[in-house]
């Protein structure tokens, strides 16, 4: 005879609850196995210093990053064919034009792009050690951070970011460097 | 919001109510939070599980020296390049170090998930298999200098983990590489 599974109860959202019991029923599971599955998955994230939604996200971030275009490159060998290659305005030029590209998609993929900003940019930025994103009255105040990163990166990274944020409209009011660091101010 | 009651494995349930208390959210905050991301992962195809997976391989990449940059960009760079081999070294040394990492997080074990590690960073959405005798990368957008490259990388990649390679065949879009366990 199997064991008796000891059982206690905990309290969900019912719109949540109605989707999760048609997956059960879809996948012919009881809804009791495939709750316990997913709490035993997010127990398990928990268990790496990371929640589910926080997992969710980063999924979320890298997924557009690469439908959008971006590739995982080592970036030693990044930084040496940058190095060697003439570093000029047409490589400027063109980290520009990537991220307008991105500004334009995110834009058709989003009814308002500017607010998953936040979530998205440092997600995907991870070379840099922080970006700072913060949106109040008409402007967004964007600050990359990268002490250690390499400073030609650093500027190439910023002229994606006005790249993008050209492409979503806004317009530049300040950008200033400081060692490691680049700020902007945009008008939307 | 409407509520109701859902029956969850007791020790589950007590593990949660200690991680509420551990990080001051509310279980219901906790629970709710995991079914939604379950129900996320559903909708775009994939598991719970597989998306973890996904996220400690980005870590290994990030953590090998890996970064995310506009591929128009990178293959500017990469035609600009006029020194080949200096490149495909530079793969093939990112690609031993991913290995390891892979090797030394526990990922290695599974050969399923070594693909999908490989399919995660290697560029032009692969189709990538490893057999006892052979792995497989396709990828027909590819171009050739780039298939070059991403041969260079996996070639890397088995050296890190430790597997020989018997030899290498590599045309536009498509490398197939033999292995010796």
């Amino acid at each position: 005879m199997p064991e008796k599974v000891e059982k206690k109860l905990v309290v969900v959202r019912s719109d949540i609850l109605g989707q999760i019991t048609e997956i059960a029923r879809r996948e012919n599971k009881t809804l009791f196995a495939l709750v316990n599955e997913i709490l035993q998955n997010a127990l398990a994230a928990n268990e790496t210093g990371v929640t589910v939604g926080e997992l969710a996200d980063f999924y979320r971030c890298l997924k557009i990053a690469k439908d959008s275009g971006s590739l995982i490159v080592p970036s030693d060998l990044f930084i040496s064919l940058m190095d060697r290659c003439d570093y000029n305005d047409n490589l400027k030029k063109e980290w520009y034009s990537a991220g307008q590209w991105y500004g334009k998609y995110l834009s058709a993929k989003f009814g308002e792009p500017i607010k998953v900003l936040p979530g998205l940019l440092p997600k995907i930025l991870w070379h840099l050690s922080e970006v700072l994103i913060e949106v109040r009255d008409g402007t967004v105040a964007v600050s990359i951070i990268g002490p250690n990163s390499n400073p030609k990166l650093l500027e190439l990274t910023g002229r994606y970011i006005e790249g993008l944020m050209h492409a979503l409209g806004a317009k530049t009011l300040k950008d200033e460097t400081i060692r490691g660091v680049e700020s902007f101010v945009f008008q939307l | 919001m409407r509520r109701k009651f859902l029956a969850a494995r007791h020790d589950l349930a007590q593990r949660v109510n200690e991680s509420s208390k551990s990080s001051g959210r509310t279980v219901f905050s906790i629970v709710n939070e995991a079914l939604s991301a379950f129900l996320e992962a559903e909708e775009s195809g994939r598991s719970l599980s597989s998306v973890m997976d996904e996220q400690k391989m980005i870590h290994s990449a990030k953590n090998s020296g890996m970064i995310l940059v506009p591929e128009a960009c990178w293959e500017r760079l990469l035609e600009s390049s006029h020194d080949c081999q200096a490149v495909y070294e530079g793969w093939r040394a990112s690609g031993a170090v991913f290995g390891r990492y892979l090797r030394v997080s526990g990922l290695s074990e599974d050969p399923r998930k070594v693909e999908a590690a490989l399919r995660t960073v290697a560029g032009g959405i692969p189709d990538i298999t490893i057999q006892r005798d052979r792995l497989l990368f396709i990828s027909p957008r590819l171009g050739e200098r780039q298939t070059e490259a991403v041969a260079a990388f996996l070639e890397g990649v088995l050296a890190g983990l430790d597997l020989g390679v018997t030899g290498k065949e590599v045309s536009k879009g498509i490398v197939v590489i033999g292995l010796k366990r």
